[in-house]
C-alpha cells in the first residue's frame, strides 16, 4: 500500500512538471511568434476572494481553473496568476 | 439607480466585497448587474449596449491601475457614467479620487455608505457623506471616517444570485464562501487589519460576530438552493473568541453536517480547540506561518508566535485528521534567500499538507510598508506592486542575486515542502533561470494541492473521525440535493 501511494504522489508530480514544461513551451512559442503569452488576471485568495481578498489572504485561497488538474475538469476561462488569497 | 460592477473574475469563488455591497444596493431599491472580463473591450461593449448611471469596482492595490485604466476607456467613451471606486485600495490609499477617471470613493466598508452615497450622487447638494469621496462641479466632497457596522446580523445576506444567475460555473462550484465574522485582533506589521484597527480606534471592536443562528441559517439557505459540499470561511480569524467557536461548531454539527475549512492562528490553536473544530466538521484550515526566521517572524512581523507553537498547532490539528494549509512570505525586508529558505524547513517539520508562499507586496499604509521605505528596502511608489503576490520581489535585495533565487523559491515552495525528498536539490534548482516553467509549475501544484487536499478532503474516509462518524458518501449527502450528486461542475 506504501509502494501504491508513494508512486502515486511521484507521479502527480511528475505529471505537473511534464504539464508545466508543455505549457511554459507554448507559451514561449506564442510569444516568439507576437501573440499573448501570459495575461494577467486577479489575484483571488480562497482567500476565496482571492484578493487576498482575500483569505491573504488566500480568504483566499482561491484559485482559477486554467491548467486543471488531471481529473478536473475544466470548466472557465478564468486565468490564475491570480490565485486568491487567503 | 442602476450599478454595474466591473470585475476582472474572481476565479472559483465569487468576490464577497461585490456580493455584500450589492446586497446592501439591492435593500436601498437599487438595480444592481455585474460583468466579469478580463478585457475592457468586453466591458465597454457591455456597457454600450445599456450604460447604467454607476460603474463600480472593488479594488485591492495592484489591480487598482487595471481598473483606472478601465475607469479612464469608459469615461472617454460614456463621460456621463458614474465611476465609483470601494475596496482595500481607496480604503488605504483615498487620493486615488484625485484622479480625472473616478468620481467617487468608499472608504472602509461599503454596506452602509454606498446606498447613502448613491443618494447623494443623485442629489447632487453637497451633501457629506461619512465613509466616502465624491466630486461635484470639479471639487471634492470629503467625508468623515464611517465606523463600520456592529451589529454583523443586520447585513443583508451576500446577494450570491449576481454571481450565481450569470456563471453556471460559480452557481455549480461545490464551495461555498462565507463570512461568519470580521476583522482580527493581532498586530501583525504586514496586514491591513492593524491599520484598519488603529483607523476605527475607540470606534469599533476589533472583531464582529455574527451570531451563529444566522450564520447557520444563512448556509442551510444557499445549500437548499445551489450545490454545496464544503463550506469555505473566508475570517480573517475564525478562532478569536472560543465561546463562539465552541457554539458555532456545534450547531454547524447538528444543522449543516457540512465539511468546513476556516483560518486559525497558531497561538490559538490547543487540542481543545482542535478537537472543537474537528467535532463541527472542519476538515482543513488555513494557518500563518509566514517566516521561518525566529527575529523577522517576531521582531519584524510581530507575530509574536514561537516555532514551537507553531509546531504544536500543526500537531494539535492533524491529531483531529484536520489538513493544514499554511500561508508563508518570502521577500520580506532583509530577508536573504537562506533566512527564506528556512520557511521551507519550518514548514516540512510541522508536515502541513500544502504550503502556500507568497512573495511579499507592501500595501500602502501597512506598517511594514512604511517602515520598509524609511530603512530603504522598499522604493516606495505603490504604482509598482504587481497585481498578485506570486510574482515579483519589490524589496531591496540583500545580497546580490537573492531576488531571482527568492521569487523561484516561491514558486517551488509547496513542491519542496511536499517532496522533501528535493529539498537538498533547493539550492540548484532556484538558481535556475526558468521563470516561465516554474510559474506553470506553481500554477499546477497550487491546484492541485487545494484540490487534493482540502477541497475534495471530504472524500476521505479518515477525516472527520471526532464526527461520530461520516455519513455514507462523506458530509455532503446530508446537506445537497439527491439531484445531482456529482462532485464537481
Amino acid at each position: 500500500m506504501a509502494v501504491v501511494r508513494t508512486a502515486a504522489r511521484w507521479s502527480a508530480l511528475v505529471a505537473m512538471i511534464a504539464g508545466a514544461a508543455i505549457s511554459a513551451g507554448i507559451a514561449a512559442v506564442v510569444q516568439a511568434c507576437g501573440g499573448k503569452a501570459e495575461p494577467k488576471g486577479p489575484p483571488t485568495e480562497s482567500g476565496v476572494d482571492g484578493s487576498a481578498d482575500a483569505d491573504s489572504g488566500p480568504d483566499g485561497p482561491v484559485i482559477s481553473l486554467d491548467g486543471a488538474g488531471p481529473d478536473i475538469a475544466p470548466t472557465n476561462d478564468v486565468s490564475l496568476d491570480t490565485v486568491p488569497a487567503e | 439607480m442602476r450599478v454595474v460592477f466591473a470585475s476582472m473574475g474572481t476565479g472559483e469563488v465569487a468576490s464577497f466585497g461585490i456580493m455584500y455591497v450589492s446586497a446592501a444596493l439591492r435593500r436601498a431599491g437599487h438595480e444592481v448587474e455585474l460583468i466579469e472580463s478580463e478585457s475592457v473591450d468586453i466591458v465597454l461593449r457591455a456597457i454600450g449596449r445599456d450604460p447604467p448611471d454607476v460603474l463600480a469596482f472593488s479594488v485591492t492595490t495592484g489591480l487598482h491601475r487595471i481598473y483606472l485604466a478601465w475607469a479612464r476607456a469608459v469615461k472617454r467613451a460614456f463621460p456621463w457614467v458614474i465611476t465609483l471606486m470601494g475596496g482595500p485600495h481607496p480604503t488605504f490609499f483615498p487620493e486615488i479620487v484625485e484622479d480625472p477617471s473616478i468620481d467617487a470613493i468608499v472608504i472602509g466598508e461599503g454596506e452602509a455608505t454606498a446606498p447613502l452615497l448613491l443618494d447623494a450622487l443623485g442629489a447632487r447638494d453637497g451633501r457629506v457623506v461619512d465613509g466616502a469621496r465624491y466630486k461635484l462641479d470639479g471639487a471634492i466632497v470629503q467625508g468623515g471616517l464611517r465606523a463600520p457596522e456592529q451589529h454583523l446580523d443586520t447585513l443583508p445576506w451576500p446577494d450570491r444570485e449576481l454571481f450565481f444567475n450569470r456563471s453556471r460555473f460559480h452557481a455549480r462550484f461545490p464551495v461555498k464562501p462565507f463570512l461568519a465574522s470580521r476583522g482580527c485582533p493581532y498586530r501583525c506589521t504586514y496586514c491591513f487589519n492593524r491599520t484598519l484597527n488603529d483607523m476605527y480606534r475607540g470606534r469599533s471592536r476589533a472583531v464582529r460576530t455574527r451570531s451563529p443562528a444566522s450564520v447557520v441559517a444563512e448556509i442551510r439557505e444557499v445549500a437548499r438552493r445551489w450545490p454545496m459540499k464544503l463550506v469555505w470561511f473566508l475570517d480573517a480569524n475564525f478562532v478569536v473568541s472560543r465561546r463562539w467557536v465552541e457554539e458555532l461548531c456545534e450547531r454547524l454539527a447538528r444543522d449543516v453536517g457540512l465539511p468546513f475549512y476556516c483560518k486559525v492562528r497558531p497561538n490559538l490553536v490547543d487540542e481543545s480547540l482542535a478537537r472543537t473544530l474537528a467535532l463541527g466538521g472542519c476538515t482543513g484550515v488555513g494557518m500563518g506561518v509566514e517566516c521561518g526566521d525566529d527575529r523577522l517572524r517576531n521582531a519584524v512581523l510581530e507575530r509574536n508566535i514561537s516555532r514551537e507553537t507553531i509546531l504544536n498547532a500543526c500537531r494539535c490539528l492533524h491529531d483531529v485528521g484536520i489538513a493544514v494549509m499554511s500561508f508563508n512570505m518570502v521577500g520580506l525586508p532583509g530577508e536573504t534567500y537562506e533566512m527564506a529558505r528556512s520557511t521551507v524547513d519550518l514548514n516540512i517539520e510541522a508536515r502541513v499538507e500544502y504550503a502556500m508562499a507568497t512573495v511579499f507586496q507592501p500595501y500602502p499604509r501597512t506598517v511594514l510598508a512604511q517602515r520598509a521605505i524609511e530603512t530603504g528596502d522598499f522604493h516606495g511608489d505603490f504604482e509598482r506592486i504587481d497585481t498578485n503576490y506570486y510574482s515579483t520581489c519589490q524589496m531591496r535585495e540583500s545580497v546580490p542575486g537573492d531576488r531571482a533565487r527568492i521569487e523561484n523559491l516561491q514558486r517551488l515552495f509547496g513542491i519542496a515542502v511536499a517532496f522533501p525528498e528535493i529539498r537538498r536539490h533547493l539550492d540548484r534548482l532556484v538558481a535556475i533561470n526558468a521563470p516561465r516553467f516554474y510559474r506553470e509549475l506553481f500554477k499546477r501544484h497550487h491546484r492541485h494541492s487545494f484540490y487534493r487536499h482540502f477541497y475534495e478532503r471530504y472524500r476521505n474516509p479518515e477525516v472527520g473521525r471526532l464526527h461520530g462518524g461520516l455519513p455514507a458518501g462523506g458530509f455532503s449527502r446530508s446537506m445537497t440535493s439527491g439531484k445531482d450528486d456529482r462532485p464537481w461542475p
